[in-house]
């Protein structure tokens, strides 16, 4: 199976879940914004701090202030308290940066044949291993995808998503997430969503 | 004043759609048609060796989320008429000693106390947890392994370095090498120091090391696959130097 093929097998399985709902949330946050070029920016954050142990940097944001800290400040800067509305587009940006760091900083993803391989050539050759993981990420956030896409050209949907009460769902949901990383239950969650998966 | 998308031009979400379906119909048209299933690990041994290819009787269940079938550790000699065998290039060194095993909790179906004790031998170590699907993928082809240079002197030690509560308890490690055919040594990494010792950061379940009779690591692995590599390796380590 080829790694994209994988990747895209992967996501639809739960260990997935943590990158496919950390985007949805933080985009979601955004209200209004277009979200395809948001999820362009969560991607590439989630892809460099997923990489990045590989050229020994510590990522930090895997640990559970640091986490909880970025998590945080990302969701805010997203527009969290505001609802994306009086955000500049800039520092919204920027916050889904830091909520796609989290989520690449903190991914454990299901090692299949294709990553597997990917991940070993990494841990000799980070360089090279680089382009292999951002084709990889790129496949298992389809599903992101997809929902931006219909979020973004989709008659209507933009109004819908912006209404208050759905804002408040993904306001809550980022809450959620925020109080799992900074009681440290957020690990164990991934790694239960790791074994429900079947890759 | 942010954007606001108003949508209402169905040729944009056409072209959208039609792209990411091509992305999908392409992704699928280079997949084959069952990897657990495609590459066992009769290419490697045929190639290199000239030997009987194993053959495991089940590959690991893909239908069942969570469940393995086991494969049974009884081979099936079979002549080989595969073309001689390619000679690969020596395994580079890529580390000239063996990590140590950090504060373990000791050793299952074992004669045996330490990797030093092993040395002069070929040894395959791997990083497992029962429960974990991946690692639980790997196991027949470790079986074939096994089974095919025991005689020849390889060493298999699995280092059982748990995730869950319920994976630290040996009584349940035991009846998981029962149920999943580990017959080879296994050490116990409670606390994930050896785990973390060897790995560093990130650190992923499975992982698989070769160890050359020198004690140096020849071969590395994340996850599932390399099997066709793994075989080649081991092959060549145990005429290496024997």
């Amino acid at each position: 199976m080829s790694l994209l093929g994988e990747a895209i097998r992967a996501g639809l399985q739960p260990c997935t879940y943590s990158l496919l709902i950390l985007a949805v949330v933080v985009i979601g946050l955004r209200a209004q914004r277009p979200r395809l070029p948001a999820l362009g920016v969560f991607y590439a954050a989630t892809t460099l701090f997923a990489w990045i142990p590989f050229i020994g940097v510590n990522p930090l944001l895997d640990g559970r202030l640091a986490g909880t800290i970025g998590l945080l400040a990302g969701m805010l800067l997203a527009g969290w308290l505001t609802h994306g509305r009086s955000v500049p587009a800039w520092p919204g940006l920027v916050g889904v940066a830091l909520v796609g760091a989290f989520a690449g900083a903190t991914w454990l993803p299901c090692v299949g044949r294709e990553l597997g391989a990917v991940l070993t050539a990494a841990t000799r050759d980070p360089w090279p291993g680089l382009p292999g993981l951002a084709l990889y990420l790129l496949g298992t956030m389809w599903v992101t995808v997809v929902l931006a896409a219909i979020a973004d050209y989709t008659p209507r949907v933009p109004r819908a998503l912006a209404s208050a009460r759905v804002l408040n769902g993904f306001r809550v949901a980022g809450a959620i997430i925020v109080l799992t990383v900074a009681t440290d239950l957020y690990p164990t969650v991934l790694s239960h969503l790791a074994r429900l998966s079947s890759l | 004043m942010p954007r606001v998308r108003t949508g209402g031009r169905p040729t944009r979400v056409s072209r959208l759609a039609a792209a990411l379906l091509s992305l999908l119909v392409m992704a699928a048209a280079c997949g084959d048609s069952d990897p657990a299933t495609v590459e066992p690990a009769t290419t490697p041994a045929t190639a290199t060796t000239g030997a009987p290819a194993p053959t495991s009787t089940s590959g690991p269940d893909t239908t069942t989320p969570g469940t393995t079938t086991v494969a049974t550790t009884d081979t099936v000699a079979t002549t080989t008429t595969t073309p001689p065998a390619p000679v690969i290039d020596p395994p580079p060194v890529l580390r000239e000693d063996t990590p140590p095993l950090v504060e373990i909790d000791g050793w299952l179906a074992s004669d045996v106390t330490s990797l030093e004790e092993l040395r002069g031998s070929v040894v395959v170590v791997e990083f497992w947890t029962f429960g974990c699907y991946n690692c639980k993928n790997r196991i027949p082809y470790t079986q074939d392994l096994y089974a095919m240079y025991k005689d020849q002197g390889l060493e298999i030690v699995g280092i059982h370095s748990p995730e869950f509560a319920y994976e630290r308890e040996v009584a349940n490690i035991e009846q998981a090498m029962v149920d999943l055919g580990v017959t080879w040594p296994v050490v116990l990494d409670t606390d994930r120091r050896t785990f973390r010792e060897w790995q560093g950061r990130p650190a992923y379940w499975p992982r698989t090391y070769v160890l050359d009779r020198q004690g140096r690591i020849r071969f590395d692995h994340i996850g599932e696959g390399a099997y066709e590599e793994l075989f080649q390796v081991v092959d060549y380590l145990l005429t290496e130097s024997a």
